[in-house]
């Protein structure tokens, strides 16, 4: 749709949103900086399970436990000991990246469907977990008052200032995902995705590159576990079920698998669609379902793909191979295959 | 005394779960597509059956029987809906369609009778059987029966019907199956319709046990029979079978001394077994072929 702007204008495009961004605070109200703060949260979080499951293709249905290890020893930590804001954010970044390789280890053994059981379960003994250890996490009711901290002097109480910090934070952790992507890291991954045994054959050591890519991933929902903590100044269980574990592969979904803008564009519609739609609060879910259903049936590769405005090398290209690819039990359909010949 | 009473209770509510894992894994075996509308299917079923019973006075019977009509219809719904133009997409594009379907089916039940628990009235009746020392609820013998002859009736169904028949050569090969003749499309929607049926069945016996419906029941039964199912083999039927039923024996078992974490024991044994076997305890060695 957008595809016909040359890229330079689209770059163009790009640093005037994020200028925008920046100023976003002194042109709305609060409430629609802590929409805005919400969203750049859950475009971290999903930019995390994007690397397992855009480019590795590993199926996790249990991100948020990663995404709440991270908010819980990030709040801990807050809590207990008086360490600076980078030591809180590097320990919660590194806790949960090896939460996820350890979840990752079993990748070796197992795929596919069976590693979306395994992260499930993981996901759900998790929830259980942080409901039942009441003197680590608070149990049901949480821990509430964490103090809002200050970065390097930079006192992050007030929302503006927190804004821009996870603004900051988010634009990074996209500009690495983007870098991470294009590397050779990245395109490992995707040959991971495209066919395991030709990526080994290439001389890819495939199952320690899906554990660090567990990591990493786990790793970068961890960061927005800690984003959470800033911005709510809170943690209970309710932030970290299964349905949270679904909801952000809806936004990976939505916005388009393997793309740099896919999970900010995923996030601003499914969180936006929450936070907007509350009249309809009553329907919301069925609107939900009704969303990912059309997306998913008419453009596979996400809002990336609807508005044409993906990265035109290698990621999106293989994105499209991927749903064109045959399942091993050769399922033939002819009017479906015709319809993605024509979307492709 | 006490453990053969666990057992009991524990074949009950693992005769649940194996009839849930069938429905699941027949979908799977079939068509290697992962139902996540299942639980919403099941637990739409239900409702029917409570409001043609409570709200329209229709007897029990009837009613249970209208609402897993009802469940084949809302199955053949889906797979028309969610799955037919997505067959041949990445097996994560299914998932996800189910998924927004069953959210839509949640969100529709929620509307009519909202997201409270609701008293099922029992078809079993109240009372026990006393044998000896042990004590069995009528609903766990009811349940254990209905559970049996559905599997029963289920598995002749497979093996000697012309439908049934057609559902093996499809989940043989479906190329194959299409050029033999045999109605492909047809048969998908039999496949989910089948098992739309189990899935209900299930759901209406753990109504009867727990003699409660409510909104929620359909997401963590899903879970545990996936899980079952997983365990056994998935797409494998007996292996649908032996899961659930393990499944339920230990809950009822270990499950006391596990106090909070009961509802971990599903998930603890799933990533053992998996770990050990990855292909489940039935499931057929996968050979990776270059």
């Amino acid at each position: 749709m957008l595809s016909f702007i040359p890229t330079r204008v689209q770059y163009a495009i790009v640093a005037a949103l994020v200028v925008v961004a920046f100023l976003l605070p002194s042109l709305v109200e609060p409430y629609t900086v802590r929409v805005a703060a919400t969203i750049l949260v859950f475009t971290v979080f999903a930019t995390g399970l994007n690397i397992i499951l855009g480019f590795t293709g590993l199926l996790s249905f249990g991100h948020a436990a990663m995404f709440g290890s991270g908010a819980y020893i990030a709040a801990r930590l807050m809590l207990d000991t008086g360490v600076p804001l980078i030591v809180v954010m590097l320990a919660a970044t590194v806790g949960s990246g090896l939460f996820g390789i350890v979840v990752g280890l079993t990748s070796w053994r197992v795929g596919g469907d069976y590693l979306a059981l395994i992260t499930l379960g993981v996901g759900q003994i998790f929830f259980l977990w942080i409901n039942n250890a009441k003197d680590i996490t608070g149990g049901g009711t949480g821990l509430p008052g964490i103090p809002a901290g200050d970065f390097f002097g930079w006192d992050l109480a007030p929302l503006q200032n927190t804004y821009t910090f996870l603004l900051v934070l988010t634009i990074l952790v996209t500009l690495l995902a983007r870098i991470l992507g294009r590397s050779y890291f990245g395109r490992a991954l995707l040959a991971i995705r495209e066919d395991e045994v030709i990526a080994r054959a290439h001389g890819i050591n495939v199952p320690l590159t899906k554990v660090i890519s567990f990591g990493v991933g786990s790793a970068i929902a961890g960061l927005a576990g800690v984003m959470q903590v800033l911005l709510l100044g809170f943690v209970g269980p309710a932030s970290f079920n299964i349905e949270q574990s679904i909801l952000v592969v809806e936004i990976v979904l939505i916005g388009g698998m393997a793309a740099t803008a896919g999970p900010l564009l995923g996030s601003i519609l499914v969180i936006g669609s929450t936070e907007y739609l509350r009249s309809l609060a009553d329907y919301r879910q069925a609107i939900f379902g009704a969303l990912i259903v059309i997306v998913l049936l008419w453009k596979p590769g996400g809002l990336v793909q609807i508005l044409g405005i993906g990265d035109k090398k290698a990621p999106v290209v293989s994105a499209r191979s991927l749903f064109m690819r045959r399942r091993r039990r050769d399922v033939e359909n002819e009017d479906s295959e015709k319809k993605n010949e024509v979307s492709a | 005394m006490e453990f053969i009473q666990q057992l009991i209770n524990g074949l009950t509510i693992g005769s649940v779960y194996a009839l849930v894992a069938i429905g699941f894994s027949v979908v799977y075996g079939a068509l290697g597509l992962v139902n996540f509308a299942h639980g919403d299917v099941l637990m739409a079923g239900t409702f029917v059956a409570f409001g043609m019973n409570v709200g329209l006075g229709v007897p029990i019977a009837l009613a249970c029987l209208i609402g897993i009509v009802a469940g084949i219809v809302i199955a053949s719904a889906v797979q028309q809906i969610a799955v037919r133009p997505v067959l041949t997409a990445h097996l994560l594009i299914p998932m996800m369609t189910t998924l927004g379907v069953g959210l839509i089916i949640r969100n529709i039940v929620q509307e009519k009778y909202g997201s409270g628990t609701l008293p099922f009235p029992s078809f079993a009746g109240s009372g026990y059987f006393v044998i000896g020392d042990l004590q069995i609820a009528r609903a766990a013998v009811v349940t254990l029966v209905v559970a049996l002859v559905s599997l029963v009736l289920f598995g002749a169904f497979l093996k000697f019907t012309r439908p049934g028949f057609a559902i093996r050569t499809v989940a043989q090969d479906m190329t194959a199956a299409r050029l033999m003749g045999i109605p492909v499309n047809r048969t998908i929607m039999a496949v989910y319709g089948a098992g739309g049926a189990l899935g209900v069945i299930g759901g209406l016996l753990y109504a009867n046990t727990l003699e409660v419906v409510y909104l929620g029941m359909g997401f963590p039964i899903l879970l545990k029979g996936f899980a079952a199912a997983i365990v056994g083999g998935i797409g494998n039927l007996q292996g649908a079978l032996i899961g659930g039923l393990m499944l339920g024996i230990l809950e009822a078992t270990v499950g006391p001394s596990a106090g909070s974490y009961r509802d971990a024991i599903a998930f603890v044994l799933l990533i053992a077994i998996l770990l050990v076997r990855p292909a489940g305890l039935l499931g057929a060695r996968v050979q990776e072929r270059v």
